[in-house]
């Protein structure tokens, strides 16, 4: 059975890597198979989370646990989305999104006030002026310049010139070396699984490594 | 009341959830609000399924209109059906979702993203070619990096992942720390806007 599954997945991955020479009629059967799977595994852990977020404490709790009615409000919500098949009712699938949409929104205020915003200004502000984060002395001095310099790039509520063009420029080398660095290492991590299909390829299927 | 109704479900629900973060309300914050993020998981799962149901009707159309290629689609729903009912009626554990996980999925999975390595070094030959200045520090810095973290860098010259580490520690979190703060900024109005109705994009053309 292993080695079907091992030959399953080299054919699979061969006709993934088809794509490269043009689009094909193998490619197309291994691209639908990938999404049924993917949408077949999406089903069952929505399927799990309703069952045990909101089926289970509501209608079958734990012994000596209560039910907790409240859970009968996002069950109602979420049997509303499908009325989007319904043709005069569609309109109510949009009071489930709506309430997503707003618990998603307040959620991403209250994350990025504390994790992106504030915890971030704070750390650079802490950062000892004199002082080694990696290699040189100066490093904490050219990472605050990076920081300031880049949200000053940024600022367009005046007409860069003078200081505010001076920073700007530190601002758009820097972020020029992040955004190096961070396609290298994109690159580097699309190719160590790139590394990995190849080893499958050579080493489990065909045994040549 | 088609427009309003979803709006103000939007705004209390977001407002209400808003607030929470900042007063606690006794009774309110623990049993309603507090709950918010929970349902939201909730109807998000709901909403999971329906993305899975609009696949199937799709496809079942084209397999019943017999469109061009429908067997793709015949392929796509079987695929789906066995992948969500078998570990739901069984376990995870269950031989055939396991053969399916490992066998098919993981290697489709692993080479589709595999696959962007080509893209990206096609998008990397545009990208450096050393046009400009800032072309040219985009170079350096990603050879860098990359020479960094392959063993072939460290022989080539050993300061090469000592660089490619001092690279990343400060221009790239400082130039990505300026771009969260304003980022932040800009996530901040644009959940304000959706909170208090002004952006309505997500109910569609309708």
């Amino acid at each position: 059975m292993e080695t079907v599954g091992i030959w399953i997945g080299a054919l699979c991955t061969l006709a993934i890597f088809s794509f490269l020479l043009r689009e094909n009629p193998f490619f197309r059967t291994a691209e639908h198979l990938f999404i049924g799977l993917a949408a077949g595994l999406g089903i069952f852990y929505g399927y799990q989370t309703i069952v045990s977020n909101a089926w289970t404490p509501l209608f079958n709790p734990d012994p000596g646990e209560a039910r907790k009615w409240f859970l009968i409000v996002p069950l109602v919500l979420g049997v509303l989305l499908y009325t989007r098949f319904l043709k005069k009712g569609k309109w109510i699938s949009r009071i489930p999104l709506g309430f997503l949409v707003g618990v998603g929104s307040a959620l991403a205020i209250r994350g990025v006030i504390g994790a992106s915003f504030m915890s971030q200004i704070v750390a650079t502000m802490e950062l000892p002026l004199w002082h080694t984060m990696a290699k040189f002395k100066i490093d904490a001095i050219l990472f605050i310049l990076g920081v300031i310099g880049t949200l000053i790039y940024f600022f367009f509520s005046r007409e860069q010139k003078g200081p505010l063009k001076v920073g700007a420029s530190i601002g758009k080398w820097v972020m020029m070396l992040a955004f190096g660095a961070a396609f290298g290492n994109t690159v580097m991590a699309r190719m160590s699984l790139l590394v990995g299909r190849i080893y499958f390829l050579l080493g489990e299927w065909l045994h040549i490594l | 009341m088609r427009r309003e109704v979803p709006i103000v479900v939007t705004f209390v629900s977001g407002i209400l959830f808003l607030l929470d973060y900042f007063i606690k309300i006794p009774y309110v914050s623990e049993n309603v609000v507090g709950q918010f993020l929970d349902w939201a998981i909730i109807v998000a799962a709901f909403a999971l399924i329906l993305g899975a149901a609009n696949i199937f009707r799709i496809h079942i159309y084209k397999i019943v209109k017999g469109k061009k290629e429908w067997w793709n689609s015949l392929i796509l729903l079987v695929a789906m059906l066995v992948m969500a009912v078998v570990p739901i009626i069984w376990t995870q554990q269950n031989a055939v979702y396991t053969f399916l996980f490992k066998n098919i999925f993981e290697n489709l999975n692993g080479t589709m993203f595999a696959l962007l390595a080509f893209y990206i070094a096609s998008a990397a030959y545009r990208a450096f070619r050393v046009r400009t200045k800032e072309a040219a520090v985009l170079l350096v810095s990603a050879v860098v990096v990359m020479l960094g973290a392959t063993p072939i860098g460290a022989k080539i010259w050993s300061g090469f992942p000592e660089y490619s580490g001092w690279l990343q520690t400060i221009f790239t979190t400082a130039g990505m720390r300026g771009i969260m703060i304003g980022a932040s900024l800009g996530a901040i109005v644009t959940a304000l806007r959706t909170i208090f109705g002004i952006d309505r994009s997500y109910f569609g053309g309708q």
